[in-house]
């Protein structure tokens, strides 16, 4: 066995993949010491994913060796979705069977339910992530930016964020109508604003929908990054963890 | 037969294209019903999943399951195959009494399927990258009016602060767009009253074009609607903010 992982709960871990396939289907995890990472862009290179889990996530983790484990998440997460609250999930990983083995425990009712899921050949290199810095960030309610974003695809197939000191405005505009959200900091939608100025780029509601539908099931809070007409990062604070989009913006 | 259900079943869990032509029976039953009777047909089973079942006309598949079914083939006590496919309540059982050819093949197809560039799309990547026009080209206006003569596709600078005329075709330059240009060029010489440059950019130029062009000092640039693709489809991802 090259590595045995054991997180508590099973159904924020199947959360977790759901988040993920929000960008890829198929992935690559490096598992270390340290724990589980994954790093993908969408095929059309729009969007991409930065995922980890640290080993103090899990309840009992070892991992014998660096491992390369490429799998169809969208299998991983039908196998694990229907996870009850209170069950563990352990994922482990056996290297000559090129085999993830998945077990769902729940200790209450003394039940063990086991599933193999098969990788798949790793043939993409390592993912490249932009090194990007940003004019503005803001701390928003998942919900709230959930909604906003829900609002926006009712009009058009793309949406403009803007961060400016005193909000966070979400707009689109269509043939038909134009949509526009306030969201100001002193209530519940937004925690914090940190923007010097105005900042606004506009980005393909496709991928905003997917992502913010993902990261709102795992988090209630959004990081918002933004700079004018470039990528807008998209974090969802996960303990002992990190999920972090990227989504290239629209060219005006 | 029972070799065969073995094969079969291999190259199912191997997620390998699979075609099967043989004498067969469908069974559907999902968004509607159906059953077709007896007869000889393909049957593809991709290495996504989905499944699709050709009668020997048609382009279409008479039946289909999409990528990421559940395929299992087993074979019953007449010696029959049964290959049965779901799919979020939808189910397609093919029964196969006789199986005239057999193929399993790993295949490997990476390449993307690219739409060409129309002028609209070549317009845009070299407003995106003008240096795919020259170094120091530097667009100005794009659908610029020239008066009596039509819309300019680019109107731009070059390095040395000259006015230069792009229009762009995405096939080969014909007599007509230099033709084209010439009567872009007076109205605009006319209208400044000094004679911008000219560039005619497309994939190749036709021989009399090339002759027309050159006495009447109008520029050819080589440029094709793929590289136009391949810059636009850069460009617009996440790719152009690596370092």
């Amino acid at each position: 066995m090259i590595f045995s992982v054991k997180f508590p709960s099973a159904d924020y871990f199947a959360d977790l993949m759901k988040a993920v396939t929000a960008v890829v289907e198929e992935g690559t995890f490096v598992v270390d010491q340290e724990g589980m990472k994954l790093t993908a862009m969408d095929p059309a290179h729009i969007s991409l994913v930065n995922f980890e889990l640290t080993k103090a996530a899990a309840e009992e983790y070892s991992c014998e060796k660096q491992v390369e484990l490429t799998i169809n998440i969208n299998e991983l997460h039908k196998l694990i979705r229907k996870a009850k609250k209170n069950e563990i999930i352990t994922l482990e990983y056996d290297d000559e069977k090129k085999r993830l083995s998945v077990t769902l425990t729940n200790p209450a009712a003394s039940t063990e339910r086991r599933f193999t899921l098969n990788t798949l050949e790793t043939v993409t290199g390592k993912t490249p992530v932009p090194n990007l810095s940003f004019e503005a960030k803001a701390r928003v309610s998942a919900e709230a930016f959930r909604v906003a974003i829900e609002d926006a695809a009712t009009v058009s197939d793309y949406a403009k964020l803007t961060i400016a000191p005193d909000a966070v405005i979400i707009s689109s505009k269509g043939e038909m109508g134009s949509h526009s959200t306030k969201l100001a900091p002193g209530g519940t939608a937004v925690f914090e604003i940190e923007a010097q100025h105005e900042v606004s780029a506009s980005f393909s509601l496709n991928y905003l929908e997917k992502i913010i539908k993902a990261g709102k099931t795992v988090a209630e809070e959004s990081v918002i990054e933004l700079s004018s007409n470039r990528p807008v990062k998209l974090s969802f604070p996960v303990p002992s963890g990190k999920l972090e989009y990227l989504i290239a913006p629209r060219i005006e | 037969m029972k070799d065969f259900v073995e094969k079969l079943q291999e190259a199912l869990r191997n997620r390998h294209f699979i075609l099967i032509a043989g004498n067969c029976r469908v069974y559907y039953e999902g968004r509607a019903a159906s059953h077709l009777g007896y007869g000889e047909r393909v049957v593809l089973i991709k290495q996504d999943g989905s499944i699709l079942v050709h009668r020997p006309y048609g382009h279409e598949p008479v039946n289909w399951n999409p990528p990421g079914s559940r395929i299992e083939a087993r074979r019953d006590e007449e010696d029959r195959i049964i290959l049965t496919s779901l799919k979020s309540g939808e189910k397609l059982v093919v029964v196969f009494n006789d199986v005239k050819h057999f193929a399993v093949l790993n295949m490997l197809d990476d390449a993307e399927f690219e739409m060409y560039a129309s002028e609209a799309d070549m317009k845009q990547a070299v407003l995106l990258e003008p240096r795919l026009i020259e170094d120091g080209f530097t667009p100005v206006e794009d659908e610029r009016k020239a008066f009596g003569s039509g819309r300019i596709d680019i109107l731009g600078r070059d390095k040395n602060g000259n006015l230069v005329i792009v229009e762009l075709k995405r096939n080969e330059a014909s007599v007509e767009d230099v033709q084209q240009v010439l009567g872009y060029l007076s109205s605009l010489t006319r209208e400044l009253g000094r004679r911008p440059r000219a560039i005619i950019v497309a994939p190749s130029i036709s021989r009399r074009a090339a002759m027309l062009a050159n006495s009447n000092n109008i520029e050819f640039k080589c440029l094709t609607p793929r590289l136009c693709m391949d810059v636009l489809k850069r460009r617009k991802g996440l790719d152009r903010f690596l370092e």
